[in-house]
């Protein structure tokens, strides 16, 4: 037997175990990753039958107690930038302002919803093989060293940072700053410009940017892998409280129950991920969210090509 | 003698009387829709409220077919519309939908065309037809044709129309029939008051026609969460972020104590 729920906002009943079990995965990616894992969750939403708006409204309201769980316990393992995660933030905000105007002015242009999407699989495709790519050589390369030189743990082989054009060009910009649990040095513009950018996507898409924000974290802004992902929970915590109280507020979009159950089986699930996440090293980390977003990238490019089975979905009831 | 002959006489005059007038009424009530029952008329959407099946029945004068229909309150919809550019798919339209019924459930003792005729069936606006008549859809970009099935193939994927309920029709003595169906209400209907219609149909034409109404409403948690939600959005919002930033908080401390505190 499996008990149902009605949604009230939503008004629709649900199996609640089904909401629940959501919840639960969705909180384990967002504690492994530091994603928000609303691209997962609000198509399956919508699939259950939650119409659109209050799937992707309420998803923000869960968000927040994920990623409020998740921020707790990376804290507690030492791995939030509290200084660069409050840069991104203010860049991230700006950004996504400035985002939902722009997607006013591209909308009118006309073919903006083509040059959205193929540019988001570009750039998920570009990420995702580069983070793969890479995550697997250093993996290999680790490999060789250990049978070359020592048996001890993978931890203790640091694999020598390359200093490219890209950290000279950060070492000229003014308003250098030391973010010591970073690891770096670099211009606040950095981050506030970088924050500014996955705003602006993010806003675009209308999902969250922790699938672009976190590998930038790691190969643009050469944030440790760890710490780039409890440091962007860190920020999508304020970023999905905003959004949260903007839909309540101006939608009335927010359903509270629906929240309620999701929430509790993220905030369970994002305790696990983090704890999954102490166990795996860096770039065991990289390889599965380069694979989850080659996933995601994949699954956009069929939902592009393939025939819709229905050629109608519904925007708005009034 | 004279009294008990007076009382025989009465007797049979009262008899006479009481015989005459359930005949009378017998004939009456042969050609009328009698006993017309909705179970129940009268539905609670409550927390856990998963959709009501709804027991219609009724005795109807001998018929060739029975249409029973119930229907929605008429609403505006808009909708995306996806078109292939180049070689992907992607929304190329918004179109809005007006005068929808938002539930259309039709049950039926055979197909509508063997029952009624479709002369009939678009004066008494029933099924699809009727929706048809109804509701307009406009665009910026021209119509292509294929919105009115997209859109009946969108509603009858999320239950919100189906048109292939059945009703059962029994034999009674004195060329009467009963009519018994089961149409299930589905949970996202909304609340209000809702009309349901019994046709009943000879030789293709609709001889009788009966209504009954179904009254669906809010209660205790929906009704609650609802008002405050639409009334109060503000406190309803802060609410909301306070509930879930105190659950991943107190998730966070419940794990932190039982893996040992902070680092």
């Amino acid at each position: 037997m499996n008990p149902s729920i009605y949604l009230p906002i939503a008004g629709v009943s649900v199996p609640v175990l089904l909401l629940l079990g959501l919840g639960l995965t969705v909180g384990f990616i967002s504690g492994l990753f530091g994603v928000g894992g609303g691209f997962l969750i609000t198509p399956l939403l919508i699939m259950i039958g939650i119409p659109p708006t209050i799937a992707a409204a309420s998803d923000s309201t869960q968000i927040v107690a994920a990623t409020t769980s998740g921020t707790l316990a990376h804290w507690q393992r030492g791995n939030i930038d509290f200084k660069m995660g409050l840069f991104l933030l203010i860049g991230g905000v700006l950004g996504g302002t400035y985002g939902v105007q722009l997607i006013k002015v591209l909308r009118a242009v006309g073919s903006a919803d083509f040059v959205i999407k193929i540019t988001y699989i570009v750039l998920l495709c570009g990420i995702g093989s580069y983070m793969f790519l890479e995550s697997l050589n250093n993996l290999r390369r680790i490999k060789r060293k250990q049978s070359m030189t020592f048996s001890g743990p993978v931890e203790n082989i640091v694999l020598e940072k390359k200093t490219g054009l890209i950290e000279k060009g950060y070492q000229a910009l003014p308003f250098q700053a030391n973010f010591e649990k970073s690891g770096v040095k670099i211009s606040i513009f950095v981050p506030l410009i970088l924050g500014a950018i996955v705003g602006i996507l993010a806003a675009i898409m209308g999902i969250g940017g922790g699938f672009i924000m976190v590998p930038l974290m790691v190969y643009v802004l050469r944030l440790p892998m760890h710490v780039a992902v409890g440091t962007n929970l860190f920020q999508e915590v304020f970023i999905c409280l905003n959004v949260a109280f903007m839909q309540a507020y101006y939608n009335q979009t927010v359903d509270i129950v629906l929240a309620l159950i999701l929430l509790s089986g993220s905030t369970i699930g994002a305790q696990l991920g983090a704890k999954v996440s102490d166990r795996l090293n860096a770039d065991q980390l990289k390889i599965i969210l380069a694979s989850i977003i080659l996933l995601v990238m994949l699954q956009m490019t069929f939902a592009l090509i393939l025939p819709p089975h229905f050629l109608l979905s519904i925007v708005k009831i009034h | 003698m004279v009294t008990i002959n007076k009382s025989i006489t009465y007797i049979l005059i009262i008899g006479s009387f009481i015989f005459c007038h359930n005949n009378l009424s017998a004939g009456k009530n042969a050609d009328n829709i009698t006993n017309f029952k909705i179970d129940p008329d009268h539905i609670e959407i409550g927390a856990f409220f998963d959709g009501v099946p709804l027991l219609v029945s009724a005795e109807i004068p001998q018929s060739d077919g029975v249409v029973i229909e119930l229907e929605g309150k008429i609403q505006d919809v808009t909708l995306n519309k996806k078109g292939k550019r180049a070689f992907i798919w992607l929304n190329v339209a918004q179109i809005k939908v007006k005068n929808a019924p938002s539930l259309y459930i039709l049950a039926s003792s055979d197909q509508l065309d063997k029952i009624c005729s479709q002369e009939e069936l678009e004066d008494e606006l029933l099924g699809y037809v009727a929706i048809r008549r109804k509701i307009t859809f406009e665009s910026d970009k021209p119509l292509t044709g294929i919105e009115f099935d997209e859109f009946i193939k969108l509603k009858e994927h999320n239950g919100s129309y189906n048109i292939n309920g059945k009703v059962k029709v029994d034999r009674l003595p004195n060329d009467r029939q009963k009519v018994t169906a089961t149409m299930h209400i589905p949970s996202f209907i909304p609340a209000g008051d809702y009309e349901l219609f019994l046709y009943c149909f000879r030789e293709g034409k609709l001889f009788k026609k009966a209504s009954a109404n179904v009254m669906i409403e809010e209660v205790g948690l929906t009704l609650l969460t609802k008002d405050l939600a639409f009334n109060e959005p503000a406190i309803y919002g802060i609410s909301a972020i306070i509930i879930a930033l105190s659950a991943g908080i107190m998730m966070g401390l419940i794990f932190s104590k039982r893996s040992g505190g902070a680092h």
